[in-house]
């Protein structure tokens, strides 16, 4: 009996841990956040490694440490050619294993975040990340934001499946990730943020965006340990910039300009891509088409290699005459498009940025011979020019307008930035444009709504095996189960397994160090049997309903027969998180 | 009216005490408590409260420590808190039948909404058995002027109270 009447000490220490446990205590929000976190820090890190894998393999492919357009310049005519070549015949025989090893997970994070469960295919991930190695590495104009987000949403979905999370949490870990791999290509974290967000997702809800803004945190963060702190696109303004009337119309000019360039920009991807489908050979030697014909151009125009990130950073440093700077935004577009167009796995965004800086440049050029008194800054205009492309080509307005302003951390350029993008954004839509990301999203958005809601079922976000006691449970295993899980109410079921109430945090919190109860009290003494509960069958439209009315995290889900058997349970959160994701791709 | 968050300051008196108790099991001993309560206002069903503390008693025993045992439930059988202390001389066995025998039996009903009020009773309880008054219980439960010295139990759960951490 003696160990039923603990000492006062023993009592204290318990009251002690409980306490502390409360306070520490992660609830559901919580512990997304905790693992957005370090969704974040594995987006930067396996972001580093791939940068690192791409300099080392563009090292043993051109025997250079440099960039890719002083590799082009340096190398002999025909290493030119035969580098990125061989770089997309490498690519391309890398992909075919994707084919091989068909997996019944998909391998695109954005399919996995809008119209799948969340799962990304690990192997045919590795391999598009393989393959965009090579491409990259060998000179391709293509971004690696592409292999990045992958990289990183792969990563996010691995741990989603071994710790079993449901498809619909599963779904917002991947877009924490694929918000991770932005933010740390960028050094841009609200931009990995609204990425998600506003393309994907295509809304904003603080459901989703509090872990996604963490994550791109903590991505970004860790990156500039790994990488630096610098802003990636500096553009040195004069001291005092004020912006005049004048030259805010000339940015809605610019605006306007853009625009009208989206559309066209997007068309000739899409017709070189469409002509490298038509062609009847295989991948690897359309991949090697590809590299050979970029090679080509950068044997007159080195600048066309790459992802155009040392173009654009001269850009913005005003060195450069138009003349030279049309030749090669023709020549770099038309990279870009071979690129794209032939296969090799990447993003256009870094190549659209580029577009968009030398649309800036030259039209602010022009501006300037013709109204000198109006003062213009052609590198000014070359930065809010690739947000004004960008918020074209991706329909993504607020997202093109941080992300210039992450990039080059000026704010002085942001009523130039707003004014340009919305208008870049207004006149893209009068032609109809569909993003460059329009594919992915178009095609779930077939589905009302409503329809979608009440196809599906609480069976479908239901996570088995909640903490749960029987009514015999004593007391002291009611506070350990209080103490070591992060719930407010533990589910209680009879020898058949039948659900007959819950045992609240709030009814025993007081007494969770209370020794006297041992003896006595027992689950069957503490349940409320007055809960709400759902079936596997209910609608999610009803299980909002029952939420709407009930002031818990979870609701319990029991068997529609007569035995009411304990099932499992679903949560507030991922209803909302099924809810917003439903309501985002029929939008 | 009685709420479940309803201040229970007020001192631990009985609504019974049972002096002699006649049943030599613990059946036996609900049962003849119960039936006391035949005419008491805070009761709607005798027979519903004692089906629900034997189910109760059937998860498992309700010996709080030697020579003491609550038999108790939530049901809504009562309308509020109510209790009875019955003495057995001879004890009666409420664990088996080779544990120490029950002496003072408090018998406890409660509506099912009061859970939290259920729970400061038991502790209030709890904590007055472990004063010096209770430490003899089954001595106690021998004594001639037990209902006297049971009677007396509101002041010493108070003074306990009162000292209490």
């Amino acid at each position: 009996m003696k160990e039923l009447l603990p000492s006062r000490r023993e009592t204290r220490r318990l009251r002690r841990r409980i306490r502390l446990a409360e306070i520490l205590r992660l609830g559901e929000q919580q512990s997304i956040l905790v693992i957005a976190a370090l969704i974040g820090l594995a987006g930067a890190v396996s972001s580093f490694a791939f940068r690192r894998a791409s300099e080392f393999i563009h090292w043993v492919l051109t025997d250079q440490h440099v960039g890719h357009v002083a590799s082009f310049a340096s190398l002999p005519w025909w290493k030119c050619i035969l580098v990125p070549t061989v770089g997309g015949l490498c690519a391309g025989l890398i992909l075919l294993l994707r084919n091989k090893w068909q997996s019944r997970r998909g391998g695109d994070y954005m399919e996995a975040i809008v119209l799948g469960d969340g799962q990304i295919s690990f192997r045919s991930s590795l391999v598009q990340s393989a393959s965009a190695l090579f491409s990259i590495a060998s000179g391709a104009s293509i971004g690696r934001e592409g292999p990045l987000v992958q990289l990183s949403a792969m990563l996010a979905s691995l741990f989603g499946r071994w710790r079993k999370i449901p498809a619909v949490r599963l779904r917002l870990f991947v877009a924490c990730g694929a918000a991770a791999g932005i933010a740390s290509a960028y050094n841009a974290p609200i931009t990995g943020a609204l990425f998600v967000s506003e393309i994907i997702l295509q809304t904003i809800s603080m459901e989703i965006f509090g872990p996604l803004i963490l994550s791109s945190m903590v991505a970004t963060l860790a990156s500039r340990h790994l990488l630096g702190s610098n802003p990636l696109y500096q553009v040195s303004l004069p001291r005092l910039y004020e912006i005049g009337w004048g030259e805010l119309v000339a940015f809605a000019g610019l605006g306007l300009m853009a625009g009208i360039a989206a559309p066209a920009f997007l068309w000739i991807l899409r017709a070189v891509r469409m002509g490298f489908q038509r062609l009847k050979v295989t991948l690897p030697l359309k991949l090697a088409l590809g590299g050979s014909l970029v090679g080509t151009m950068a044997i007159w125009f080195p600048q066309v290699g790459g992802n155009g990130y040392s173009v654009i950073v001269s850009i913005l440093h005003g060195q450069w005459l138009v003349p030279a700077l049309v030749s090669i935004l023709v020549f770099k577009v038309a990279a870009t498009a071979v690129s794209f167009g032939s296969g090799a796995v990447g993003g256009v965004f870094t190549p659209t940025l580029f577009t968009g800086a030398s649309l800036g440049f030259i039209f602010a050029t022009g501006l300037q011979q013709f109204w000198p008194h109006l003062g213009v800054h052609p590198a000014i205009f070359g930065l809010v020019g690739m947000g004004a492309l960008l918020a074209a080509t991706t329909q993504a307005p607020l997202m093109a307008i941080i992300l210039a302003f992450e990039l080059s951390l000026n704010y002085d350029i942001i009523l130039p930035l707003m004014a340009a993008c919305v208008l870049a954004y207004q006149t893209s839509r009068l032609f109809a444009t569909r993003g460059v990301y329009a594919g992915v999203t178009s095609s779930a958005a077939n589905l009302s709504f409503e329809r979608r809601l009440a196809a599906a079922h609480v069976a479908q976000i239901m996570k088995p095996d909640p903490p749960c006691v029987t009514l015999e449970t004593t007391f002291p295993e009611i506070a350990r189960l209080f103490v070591s899980h992060r719930v407010n109410y533990l589910y209680v079921i009879n020898a058949q397994h039948r659900f007959c109430g819950v045992v609240s945090m709030h009814d025993v919190k007081e007494f969770l160090g209370d020794a006297d109860f041992s003896a006595v009290v027992i689950a069957g003494d503490l349940v409320r049997a007055e809960f709400p509960t759902v079936e596997p069958e209910t609608s999610l439209a009803m299980a909002l309903e029952v939420f709407s009315r009930h002031t818990g995290e979870r609701i319990p889900v029991v068997s529609k027969d007569e035995e009411r058997r304990l099932l499992g349970s679903v949560s507030k959160t991922d209803l909302m998180l099924a809810l917003v994701n439903r309501k985002s791709v029929a939008a | 009216m009685v709420t479940e968050d309803s201040e229970d300051s007020a001192p631990l008196v009985p609504d019974l005490i049972i002096s002699e108790l006649r049943a030599t099991d613990k059946w036996g001993a609900i049962h003849e408590m119960i039936e006391h309560f035949r005419d008491h206002a805070g009761v709607e069903d005798t027979a519903a409260w004692e089906a629900a503390i034997v189910e109760r008693e059937k998860l498992c025993s309700t010996q709080l420590r030697p020579g003491v045992a609550l038999p108790h439930a939530r049901t809504t059988a009562v309308n509020h808190l109510v209790w009875a202390v019955g003495i057995s001389k001879e004890g009666i066995a409420f664990e088996s039948p080779d544990a120490p025998r029950a002496h003072l039996i408090i018998l406890v009903g409660i509506p099912p909404f009061m859970v939290r009020h259920y729970l400061r009773f038991v502790s209030r309880l709890a904590r007055w058995l472990r004063s010096d008054v209770a430490q003899g219980i089954p001595e106690l439960a021998k004594n001639e002027n037990v209902v006297a010295i049971l009677q007396s139990l509101p002041a010493a759960e108070s003074a306990i109270s009162s000292t209490s951490d």
